[in-house]
């Protein structure tokens, strides 16, 4: 015995020092990392390079003959040598869907609505496009203008003006020479122009209040001085340096304060109107009051907010959201600044930055920012009572309801829940190839401990999800489960589509179940969902669905549901009622279930599902329908992406079927995108 | 005795497992949570005015290249907001010719010579300093090549009023040159990518390592200037300003090429200034950390946790000559001892010791591919940094038993521009794979053509 764990003990050791010998004596990787990497450090580097890359290859690639002549505004197809096509237009409308080619237009170009181009697009005039368009990525060397609903997977580049319609989403960055305007409901990941604006401001206007305030740098403070503090007397205050103030403790300055130094606030920082700042600004929380004015730099460990007609002098940076009220300047013409968030920058109508906007999660144009909008922390309180409501409230049925919450998010595309479908209900992706991927696999194990003799439930899933388009997903599956009676599988074929902004469907089929009333899954299954946004709150969506099971004669099943999705940060909410039906003897019975989750799609999403009542279906990994049985059961999940394309999901689920059995079950999957 | 055994082996217990969950938990940090805003969206926005002090004693060979450079670099070239002051310390060598041919050609240069006065790292700032102009200082080695945005980088994080000092990445350019080199290149992967970014996104304490770093010159002013009597100038001012409330932001992205030693003796030197210098900070900053208000507990956990970090070598020594004498002592056997050496070298396999999870996952966040193998030869550095450290302890309680001054100051030895000549006496021995070097040093290179036209 201690021969053979010395023997291992060897092997194991000679393992581990074996390949890095070999590196050591053969190296292949001795380079030094490289520094100054270009793209961090120019804005308007993916443009640049693209424009220069394109001239090369129209150098390089030679022309395709076609079939039929070219019609403008096509003026020819070339090839690169490894096969890229690029096809050359010399201006004017071009329409249709799923371009393929990389597109260089000689002159101004037109597209369409709903037009999509799946590969970049340079321009070499001005750019102008209609509703719904879709590209990759998007250089001008005229002006841009993007119609509503735009989608652009990567970056935009202009020489001249941008113009974004609204509701149009940038997934990467956005650079112009001269300027960039937003109108409503635009979303981007970061924003570099002379000036980025949104709707309602007037570049031109003579009254600007960003040249009043370069006007006023010059002009010195009064009252406040430098060696007293200028804070209230119960404050906990010190003087970090000379020119420095730390305030232990929230500070509320009162209406007209003038601090002529740097302040630092351990704590939230409350102003009310016509506030001045002199120096740099730091506070854990900072709500800047009506015409603040800041004429150094503004930085938060947390949210910032600045109220109407605010402007900051320098560049304003925090940890998590930064909100720009009506009115708000950042910087000036002759000096430009930066803001950025380190989660989202929301922006309201006329507003402008000097410079550089950007936002971790994202930047955004808004209408009007909401007082649910604010940069206040999360209420611990307020978390624990809507789990408790949750809870309380709703039961289920471990029914799969969860809705993805990047529906919400402006950098994936819409999805929808996997309803009624046959797989994991903790699993909020599920045919979801999300983000720029077209493609998920998914696969993965799970398995099931059955009380009362049912012995152990295990198998395995692989699923395959497709996007062919942002409109459409689809995605089937395979799953195979074994009891002690035997193996079965299940197949499965479901797709979303999204038919406006307002409304999309979920339709899934499947089957493969024995003709057998005791089989595990059903011989078929179809499922119909709908969802509505209510227009005027896009956080809540209304859904509705019916669901057809058949098992072996003469078991079967019929299934109207109704329920709500809400949407709230990173969190989603869904609750839903059911009507079931099973057949022979036409029972009824009504089971309600109940979900929450947390997270964001391509980082992680954890959650919760809870509910309760007489089932007439179950996941189908667990158990086959029955409405005779009160139960209840609950779930929990993680669901996290190691990479932007490699993520593990895990779940445990707890289910109790009364007087019959109780599951214990984990189900563990690696999925990839591609 | 068995019992005095028992309680060592405790102690180093309990420490090294302390220890270890730091290091997982920053890997863990580093892999899975939200990473902190780090200012790099500010780069090049309403800049402050900088001073670059570059000490300087016998550099001949690699003054040029830290010069070219900084002349380089995308910070605007505006005398009222960049200047770049190297200091002629005590050099005996071509140093101080070098430094005013290239402040003849360029007014942003202005050498400071000192033939007089205290030599050292600190002395030579601090006399710099009283010359500086710009509202933050940043000080180089004059081994060190920053990137061309490098100081928009480290100057972007003082637009944070609470910020008083920045720290940038450290790359060894030097990779191919041995066995040490590599494994130093891990070493520095581990301790930048993750240990300092890490501490900086849990609001810990990341240290100011007193090159490719800035110091806003009210805050050195407010924590008492350079400490001439400190071997590791950078730990002491870390824990001064820390300790006044000044926070140390890390910038990953502020990337600075750096010589690494090529050999193990000067290894040995580098090694032992650290120990002696952050144990010296350990005692004397231990009580006042721990008090202040401005520090978090955890930040204070931290700061125990940074300027002990070299007292765990010696206590792994004594850990191991607990466990001789528990084993010999009759308090083990040999299937217990047999079943601990499997069960830790399966475990070595998987990503052995944290600080080794740590450097792997640090490689891996880098992109590298294949040097991550060399991660069980890092084995070798562990034993050799724990002996050194051990023996460099031992020699500081004794001179503080006997009431004897710390050693004086000493420069690292340079080995670029061939084999370890510049006053370095390093014989840059080893495995190294010229074609990697040469590549590592293309840009260095490059600039020797142009200061060849300057210093001819």
């Amino acid at each position: 015995m201690i021969l053979v764990l010395l023997l291992l003990f060897l092997a194991l050791l000679g393992l581990n020092f074996y390949f890095g010998v070999r590196e050591w004596w053969h190296p292949k990787d001795s380079a030094p990392l490289p520094v100054d990497v270009e793209y961090v450090r120019v804005e308007n580097y993916f443009g640049k390079s693209f424009r220069t890359k394109m001239q090369e290859w129209l150098q390089t690639a030679s022309p395709v003959e076609t079939t039929k002549p070219c019609e403008p505004p096509m003026k020819s197809l070339l090839e690169k040598p490894n096969h890229e096509r690029i096809l050359i237009l010399t201006g004017g409308l071009l329409s249709g869907d799923g371009h393929e080619a990389l597109v260089y237009c000689e002159g101004d170009l037109q597209l369409s609505d709903h037009c999509s181009l799946h590969r970049e697009v340079y321009c070499r005039g001005n750019l102008n496009s209609g509703t719904g368009v879709q590209f990759q990525a998007l250089a001008a060397d005229g002006e841009i203008i993007l119609g509503p609903e735009n989608d652009v997977s990567r970056w935009v580049d202009a020489h001249r003006k941008i113009l974004l319609g609204r509701g149009t989403v940038i997934h990467s960055r956005v650079s112009s020479s001269e300027s960039i305007e937003l109108e409503e409901q635009v979303a981007a990941q970061s924003l570099y122009a002379s000036v980025v604006f949104t709707t309602g401001y007037r570049p031109c206007e003579p009254a600007d209040i960003a040249a009043q305030m370069e006007d006023s740098i010059e002009e010195t403070p009064d009252g406040v001085g430098q060696h007293a503090s200028p804070f209230p007397e119960d404050c906990s205050v010190s003087q970090l340096a000379a020119d420095t103030w730390l305030v232990r403790g929230d500070l509320h300055l009162p209406e007209g304060k003038r601090v002529a130094t740097n302040i630092i606030v351990r704590g939230a920082l409350t102003t009310g109107p016509d506030c001045e700042f002199w120096g740099d600004v730091k506070a854990d929380r900072a709500e800047l009051g009506l015409r603040n004015r800041v004429h150094g730099n503004l930085v938060s460990g947390g949210g910032i907010a600045i109220g109407e007609s605010g402007w900051v002098g320098k560049s304003i940076a925090a940890e998590t959201d930064i909100l720009l009220h009506s009115g708000v300047r950042v910087g000036t013409p002759a000096i430009l600044a930066a803001v950025s968030a380190g989660k989202e920058v929301k922006m309201e109508a006329d507003v402008a930055v000097y410079g550089k906007v950007t936002g971790g999660q994202a930047v955004k144009s808004v209408g009007k920012i909401d007082a649910d909008c604010d940069v206040k922390p999360r209420a611990k309180k307020r978390w624990f009572a809507v789990t408790v409501l949750l809870a309380l409230v709703i039961c289920q049925l471990r029914m799969p309801v969860f809705a993805q919450a990047e529906r919400q998010l402006p950098f994936t595309q819409p999805q929808e829940n996997s309803s009624a479908r046959a797989a994991n209900p903790s699993d909020p992706a599920l045919g979801d190839p999300t983000g720029n991927y077209r493609f998920r696999l998914e696969a993965g194990g799970f398995d099931n401990a059955v009380s009362n003799r049912f012995g152990q439930w295990w198998g395995g899933l692989i699923s395959l999800s497709y996007k062919p388009s942002n409109r459409v997903t689809t995605s089937a599956s395979l799953i195979s489960q074994t009891r002690p009676a035997g193996t079965e599988q299940l197949v499965t074929l479901d797709t979303v589509i999204d038919w406006s902004k307002w409304f999309y469907t979920q339709i899934g089929v499947s089957g493969g179940g024995a003709d057998d009333p005791a089989a595990f899954f059903p011989r078929y299954r179809y499922d119909i969902n709908g969802f509505f946004k209510v227009p005027g709150k896009p956080a809540l969506v209304l859904d509705g669905g019916y669901t057809r099971l058949q098992f072996g004669a003469p078991v079967g099943g019929r299934i109207s549901r109704m329920g709500a999705i809400y949407y709230w940060r990173k969190f989603v909410f869904q609750g839903n009622l059911n009507f079931n039906n099973v057949r022979p003897g036409n029972h009824k019975s009504k089971s309600v279930s109940g979900a929450v989750q947390y997270g964001q799609e391509g980082h992680y999403w954890i959650g919760l599902t809870m509910g309760g009542g007489r089932e007439a279906w179950q996941t189908l990994t667990l158990t086959p329908q029955d409405v005779q049985f009160t139960s209840y059961s609950t779930s929990v999940f993680l669901r996290k992406w190691f990479t932007p394309r490699h993520g593990m999901a895990f779940s445990y689920n707890y289910a109790v079927k009364r007087a019959a059995y109780r599951i214990n079950g984990v189900d563990v999957r690696f999925f990839v995108d591609f | 005795m068995i019992f005095v055994a028992r309680a060592i082996a405790l102690v180093v217990t309990v420490v090294m497992v302390t220890y270890m969950l730091r290091h997982f938990a920053f890997a863990l940090n580093r892999l899975f949570r939200h990473q902190r805003m780090n200012y790099t969206d500010l780069a090049g926005f309403h800049l402050p005015s900088v001073s670059i002090l570059i000490p300087m004693h016998n550099e001949e060979d690699v003054a040029p290249d830290v010069l070219e450079a900084l002349l380089e670099a995308d910070y605007p070239h505006d005398p009222e907001r960049f200047e770049i002051i190297p200091i002629n310390d005590h050099s005996t060598d071509r140093t101080g010719e070098i430094l005013d041919a290239y402040a003849l050609h360029n007014p942003l240069i202005k050498p400071l010579h000192r033939q007089n006065g205290e030599r050292g790292k600190s002395p030579t700032l601090r006399e710099a300093t009283k010359i500086a102009r710009g509202e933050v200082l940043v000080i180089f080695d004059a081994d060190y090549v920053p990137g061309r945005a490098m100081l928009k980088f480290l100057a972007a994080p003082f637009a944070d009023p609470e910020v008083g000092a920045v720290m940038g990445r450290v790359v060894p350019h030097n990779v191919g040159s041995s066995l040490l080199t590599r494994l130093m290149d891990l070493e520095r992967a581990g301790g930048y990518q993750i240990n300092q970014q890490a501490r900086y996104n849990l609001n810990l304490l990341p240290q100011y390592g007193g090159t490719a770093g800035g110091v806003r010159r009210v805050a050195l002013e407010a924590a008492g200037e350079w400490d001439s009597s400190s071997l590791t100038e950078d730990t002491e001012l870390t824990v001064r300003l820390a300790i006044l409330g000044w926070k140390v932001a890390y910038i990953n992205r502020a990337e600075c090429y750096e010589e690494v030693p090529e050999n193990w003796d000067v290894r040995r030197k580098q090694i032992e200034r650290w120990a002696i210098g952050h144990t010296e900070c350990f005692h004397r900053y231990l009580g006042k950390m721990l008090r202040s208000p401005c520090l978090s507990w955890k930040a204070k956990v931290d700061g125990v946790l940074l300027l002990g970090v070299y007292l765990t070598a010696p206590l792994i020594v004594l850990g191991l000559l607990a466990c001789v004498v528990l084993f010999f002592g009759g308090q083990t056997y040999l299937p217990a001892l047999t079943a601990f050496f499997i069960a830790s070298t399966a475990y070595n396999c998987l990503g052995n010791f944290a600080s080794f999870f740590e450097i792997g996952t640090s490689v891996v966040l880098d992109g590298g591919q294949q040097r991550v193998r060399l991660l069980s030869l890092n084995i070798a550095n562990s034993i050799f940094s724990t002996a050194t450290v051990t023996l460099a302890l031992a020699k500081y309680y004794g001179r503080r038993f006997f009431g004897r001054p710390l050693p004086p100051w000493s420069k690292t030895k340079r080995f670029r521009n061939g084999n370890g000549n510049g006053n370095g006496n390093g014989n840059g021995s080893g495995t190294s794979d010229p074609t990697s070097r040469e590549r590592g040093l293309k840009f260095i290179l490059a600039r020797n053509t142009l200061r060849k036209s300057v210093t001819s």
